[in-house]
This record gives C-alpha cells, sequence and structure tokens, in this order.
C-alpha cells in the first residue's frame, strides 16, 4: 500500500505538468459524459410521477411497448439505410467533380458550401413551403401550372399525408444541407492519393472504370469509412427535418422530444435516449467492421 | 520490341514552351538517356512517349505506328516513376500482377510471368510484403518487376534512382545496366545525374531549356561536346572556360587570355580566323591540365587554392592570374594551398566556342572521335 502511495507521488512528481494539460479534457469528459450519462441512468430507472418520481422502478420499461418507441426505431432505421449511402454517393460525385482543377472550381466550391451556412431550421420550414398541399411550388410544378414543364399529376399531392413522401422530403433536406461535409472528407481523401498511381495504372492498361475500381475506392475507403460513420451517427440522432417536415411520423429523435415536452415523461424519454445510443453504437460497429472487410476485399485486386 | 521515334515534337502550356522541335530516334533494344537540368523538358517529353502528356506539336513513332492519339494503355509502353509509385494497398505480387489481370491473362501464364519478374529482381522473398514494408531500393526493384513483366515494347524511367542514397545508386546503376543486358528492352531514362547517363547509356541525348543540344554515345558528347552547354554539363568537376582572343602572331595563332597565353592546338587555324581579335570561348577539361615537377618553357604558374581529395585523385583549384580553374590531379602528389605550380595545357584537347551561339567550331568539321 505505502509502495502504492509511493510510486502515484513519484508518478505525479514526474508528469505533474503533463496531468496538469489532462485536467481540462478529464473535468469535460466528467462534466459532460459520466454526469449525463449517470443521470440518463437514473432517470430510466425512475417512473416519472406528477409530485415525485418513483425509484427504482421498471415502469419505464413496459410503457415503452405503447410509447410508439418500436414505430419510430423502424422509421429511424430506413432513414439510416437509405439516407446514408446517399450522402455518402452524393458527396462522393461531388467530390469527383470538384477534384478535377478548372475554371472557377474555388467559386464552385464556396457555393458548395452554401447548404451548410443556413440554418437547418430556415431550410426545414422551406422545405414545408416548398412540398405544401396544395398549393406549394413542387405541386404547382407538376400539375403544371407552368408552362416550360409539362404536367405530370392531374391532382397536387399532399406530401406530409403519407409516411414515405414525408420523412422522404425530410431526408431530402437533410441530405442536401449535409452534402458539403461528406464532399469535404471524400475531397480531401480523393485529394491525398498520389497522381502517380492513376498514371502508372493507366500506362499499365486500366481504363478508366478500373482506375477508379482498383486506386481510388480502396485508397478511399478510409474517408468512405468515415462518412458513413459519422454521417449515420447524424441520421439516428436527426431531429429538425423531421419534427418539421414530418410531425405526424416521429422518428426516435422526435419521439424523445414528445415524450419529453408532450408527455411530460422524462424516464420513458430517458430510455428512448438510451435506446437511442445503443443504436448508434450497433450500426457504428457493424458499420466499421463492414468497410474494414470491403477494404481487405478490394485490396485483394 | 521496337524503336521510338520521335519527329520534330513540342509541347507548349499556353504560351509557355517546354519542349520544342526535337526529333530523336531510338533504335529497337538501345539505351538513351535523356539528360539536362531540371526544368529542361526531358520528363515532359517523357510523359509525351508514355502518352500521359499531350503532344502539341510534331510526331511520336513506336515501331512504325504513329501513337499521337493512342491512349498510354494501348502504346504497350512500362513506366517507373521517380516516386515509384507503387500501389500502397497491395502486395509485391499484386502491385507485380495488377498489369496482368487488368489484361485478363489466363491464371497459369500470369502466375508463371509473376514468378519470373519476381527472380529477375530478387523480390522472391518479399512477394508478400506491402511497399511500406519495403527499402528504398527494394521498391525500386518491384517498381522495375512491375513494369517488366508486362513484356513493354518500350521502357520508360523517368529519374528511378533519385531517391536513393548514393551507394545504392550505384549498385542500382550496375543492376540496370545487366538487366538492360538481359532483356534487351528499348529504354528510355530521363536523368538530370549526367554520370548515370554517362555510365548507363549507348547514346546521351542532353537537352536544355527544351531544346536538344547533342545526341551521341556518352564518349562523343565527352569529347566532342557540340556546345558550350554540352561542355559544361557533361563531366564532373565541369569544363574550365575562359574566355581568350585568337591573335596573330609570328609564332602562328595564340589564343590571349589576358593573365597568359596558349598556341593554338589542334583545331584548325583555318576555323578560327575568322574570329581573329574577337572573343572566343576556351574550354579545357580539368584532366587535361597537367601539373609539371618543375617550369618548362610552355608552362604557365598556377596558384593552388584548394585541395579536394576524393581518394584515387585530388581536384586542386588554381588561379593563373585572375582566372580560375579545377584541374584533376592523381592523389599522393603532395600539392598544398597556397603553394605556386607549374602547370601547362594540353595542346591537343582545346575546345573553342563562339562567344555568342556558344557553338563550337569544330562543329562544322566532320572528324573521327
Amino acid at each position: 500500500m505505502r509502495s502504492g502511495w509511493r510510486r502515484l507521488e513519484l508518478l505525479w512528481k514526474k508528469h505533474s505538468f503533463e496531468l496538469w494539460l489532462l485536467a481540462p479534457a478529464l473535468l469535460y469528459l466528467l462534466g459532460f459524459l459520466v454526469i449525463i450519462v449517470f443521470h440518463l441512468l437514473v432517470l430510466t430507472f425512475s417512473y416519472t410521477l406528477p409530485l415525485e418520481d418513483q425509484f427504482p422502478s421498471l415502469q419505464n420499461f413496459v410503457d415503452l411497448a405503447d410509447s410508439g418507441f418500436f414505430t419510430a426505431l423502424w422509421r429511424t432505421l430506413l432513414f439510416v439505410l437509405v439516407g446514408t449511402p446517399l450522402q455518402l454517393l452524393t458527396g462522393l460525385a461531388a467530390a469527383l467533380l470538384l477534384q478535377r482543377a478548372f475554371r472557377g472550381r474555388a467559386v464552385v466550391s464556396a457555393l458548395a458550401m452554401l447548404p451548410l451556412v443556413i440554418p437547418s431550421l430556415v431550410t426545414a420550414i422551406i422545405l414545408n413551403i416548398v412540398f405544401d398541399y396544395p398549393f406549394g411550388h413542387v405541386n404547382d410544378l407538376l400539375t403544371g401550372r407552368f408552362p416550360w414543364f409539362p404536367e405530370l399529376l392531374s391532382d397536387p399531392v399532399n406530401w406530409k399525408s403519407t409516411a414515405p413522401a414525408a420523412l422522404g422530403v425530410a431526408l431530402l433536406g437533410n441530405v442536401w444541407r449535409n452534402l458539403p461535409i461528406s464532399m469535404l472528407i471524400l475531397l480531401s481523401g480523393l485529394l491525398s492519393i498520389s497522381e502517380d498511381y492513376y498514371e502508372a495504372a493507366h500506362t499499365m492498361g486500366a481504363t478508366g472504370w478500373q482506375r477508379f475500381k482498383f486506386i481510388t475506392l480502396p485508397l478511399l475507403t478510409p474517408a468512405i469509412s468515415t462518412v458513413l460513420v459519422l454521417r449515420s451517427i447524424e441520421l439516428w440522432k436527426e431531429f429538425i427535418f423531421p419534427f418539421i417536415v414530418a410531425p405526424a411520423y416521429p422518428t426516435l429523435g422526435v419521439l424523445i422530444e414528445r415524450i419529453h415536452h408532450g408527455q411530460r415523461n422524462a424516464g420513458l424519454a430517458a430510455l428512448v435516449s438510451l435506446l437511442l445510443v445503443g443504436c448508434i453504437a450497433a450500426s457504428t460497429f457493424v458499420i466499421q467492421r463492414s468497410t474494414r472487410w470491403l477494404r481487405q476485399r478490394l485490396v485483394g485486386v | 520490341m521496337a524503336s521510338v521515334k520521335l519527329e520534330g515534337i513540342g509541347k507548349s502550356y499556353g504560351d509557355q514552351e517546354v519542349v520544342s522541335d526535337l526529333d530523336l530516334e531510338i533504335a529497337d533494344g538501345e539505351f538513351v538517356c535523356l539528360v539536362g537540368p531540371s526544368g529542361c523538358g526531358k520528363s515532359t517529353t517523357l510523359r509525351m512517349v508514355a502518352g500521359l502528356e499531350e503532344i502539341t506539336r510534331g510526331d511520336v513513332y513506336i515501331g512504325d505506328r504513329r501513337v499521337n492519339l493512342v491512349a498510354p494503355r494501348d502504346r504497350n509502353v512500362a513506366m517507373v516513376f521517380q516516386s515509384y509509385a507503387l500501389f500502397p494497398h497491395m502486395t509485391v505480387e499484386a502491385n507485380i500482377a495488377f498489369g496482368l489481370k487488368i489484361r485478363k491473362l489466363p491464371e497459369e501464364e500470369r502466375r508463371r510471368k509473376i514468378q519470373w519478374s519476381l527472380e529477375l529482381m530478387g523480390l522472391e522473398s518479399l512477394a508478400g510484403r506491402m511497399p511500406r514494408e519495403l527499402s528504398g531500393g527494394e521498391r525500386q526493384r518491384v517498381a522495375l518487376g512491375r513494369a517488366l513483366v508486362l513484356e513493354p515494347e518500350v521502357l520508360l524511367l523517368d529519374e528511378p534512382l533519385s531517391n536513393l542514397d548514393a551507394g545504392l545508386r550505384s549498385d542500382m546503376r550496375t543492376a540496370l545496366k545487366k538487366l538492360h543486358l538481359e532483356v534487351q528492352r528499348t529504354i528510355l531514362y530521363v536523368t538530370h545525374d549526367q554520370v548515370e547517363a554517362m555510365t548507363l547509356s549507348d547514346r546521351v541525348a542532353v537537352m536544355s531549356r527544351g531544346r536538344l543540344m547533342q545526341v551521341g554515345t556518352p564518349r562523343e558528347v565527352y569529347r566532342r561536346p557540340r556546345n558550350l552547354f554540352v561542355a559544361t554539363f557533361i563531366g564532373n568537376p565541369s569544363m574550365n572556360t575562359v574566355q581568350v582572343r585568337p591573335r596573330d602572331t609570328k609564332d602562328g595563332i595564340v589564343l590571349d587570355a589576358g593573365d597568359f597565353q596558349l598556341p593554338l592546338g589542334e583545331v584548325p587555324a583555318g576555323l578560327v580566323l575568322p574570329y581573329l581579335n574577337q572573343p572566343v570561348i576556351l574550354g579545357m577539361r580539368p584532366e587535361k591540365i597537367q601539373v609539371l615537377e618543375k617550369p618548362a618553357d610552355d608552362s604557365l604558374r598556377a596558384f593552388v587554392n584548394v585541395v579536394e581529395p576524393l581518394g584515387a585523385e585530388n581536384i586542386l583549384d588554381v588561379n593563373v592570374g585572375d582566372t580560375n580553374f579545377k584541374i584533376k590531379v592523381a592523389a599522393g602528389s603532395g600539392i598544398k594551398p597556397g603553394q605556386p605550380i607549374p602547370v601547362r595545357f594540353d595542346r591537343e584537347s582545346q575546345h573553342l566556342f563562339d562567344h555568342e551561339t556558344g557553338t563550337s567550331l569544330l562543329d562544322s568539321l566532320q572528324r573521327p572521335v
């Protein structure tokens, strides 16, 4: 025991400066992670009653079934499954376009950042206006109110009245807004691949597609993996677009807000949040495993 | 295998001409070095042969085929890059297999060729390694193996040794020369290092500022440089140059350098006559200046500034009057800095160049080397 203290003392003497430097990070972890997670766990096992909370209790787990959790989970899963690849593909397409040097590239890159600058709330409200029923711009366009566009529908569509349409529009907004993030990550990945590799492959007989498949794609997997992980996490947590555009079809993020503010049930909201964190952890694990597997497959040429 | 012919090729970026009007023929199986200082357009020329750079003017032929508009992958050339450009995500074997796989060779043949290449380059034990686990010299060998396995008609090498340290570079130089004897490919090799160019190639093509200065065997470009650029670029230490004026005296034509005078050597007097009393440039190789035991009638008095020992030889930095020269002498001569020594300029080895154009006065003559 005494030797243990002695060792700690030595450690402190030797590394006190480094330990002081670590202090802010440790405080941050304590403040924003340990305390919050601890509180979340306590809330999860608390049954919220009008006057006083009952602790410990498993009532939240019983209430979960009727809370709409499983429907919301299913919606959110679809949101992630469709949205993540979509963000990757649109980001990759944009990055491949911007990778080439052309006149005005700087202007185009700056413009491509634009979605990020507009507050999501504003974008979501604009989407609401554009997809309004029955007089939104999209309905006007599709029902042939503009002479330069063919009439595709006889009657306007109520975009918000079906889950696929409403969530689809919300997803559209999310993908558009976050395009610059995936684009930037992929672009920096693309630019880090030496031109020599492409030229070497070219002289060895590789076509454009083969160069993309055998050089670009495998060397871009770290960036692709980053995009998939980051974007899927954001999509799991997504709140503002479904909240504004598809209020009738809550995703997990929206559901937590409903339960917490609408039903004033902090305990149940905490449980849903905890399950959401679990989903994120599981999906991140799967994505990292599969990109590693993919990388190994691609590397084998 | 095939010959390569460049016919008046040129390359411009906008208004800037980086290669102009270059003619060069490389025979089947020949090893030719393009050598010149950085920025002289040698790499651009190589890349035009590879098809990685568009040709602005002129024609490139590989064999009898004009390849200006042929894609790199259809030219049947292989290129080794200065950076080696080994695919970092593939093993040595996969790197070598890449081109064969692209060409969809049957498995059996592919195995055989990969094995041949690994053996040729001594890479059998490294087949499963990743490029990052290899030393510079090993990467170099993989790059060569990867190029040769495709059995290209022409092998293009872009400064392949410049990333290696001095000892390894000299080893690889020998290895490359052996390799060329073994595989007998047409090789076009770009380097800024004149020693590499001289030791490796059948013929050297010296370039400067986008133009071809001279093409010839290493012996030709060394012994008979066609202009001042080639004269000073080839050879280490460089050729000594000094401005002189030919004067007609009763003893025949002498070259007057101000500080001293030299009798005209074997350059025919007829070629010098038009330049009487005009400035011309005299060039002397450092090894063609002799240090004498004691002063003689035709010797000059030189002061030694610096002695640079190179092992077998010493380089002396001397002054004759105000004119600075480098002299190459055998080591062990016991010459010390600050010492006056008698030197004699070898009369047979004078090079004379036009003061304005830098062209050798001998250029108009046909003379065996």
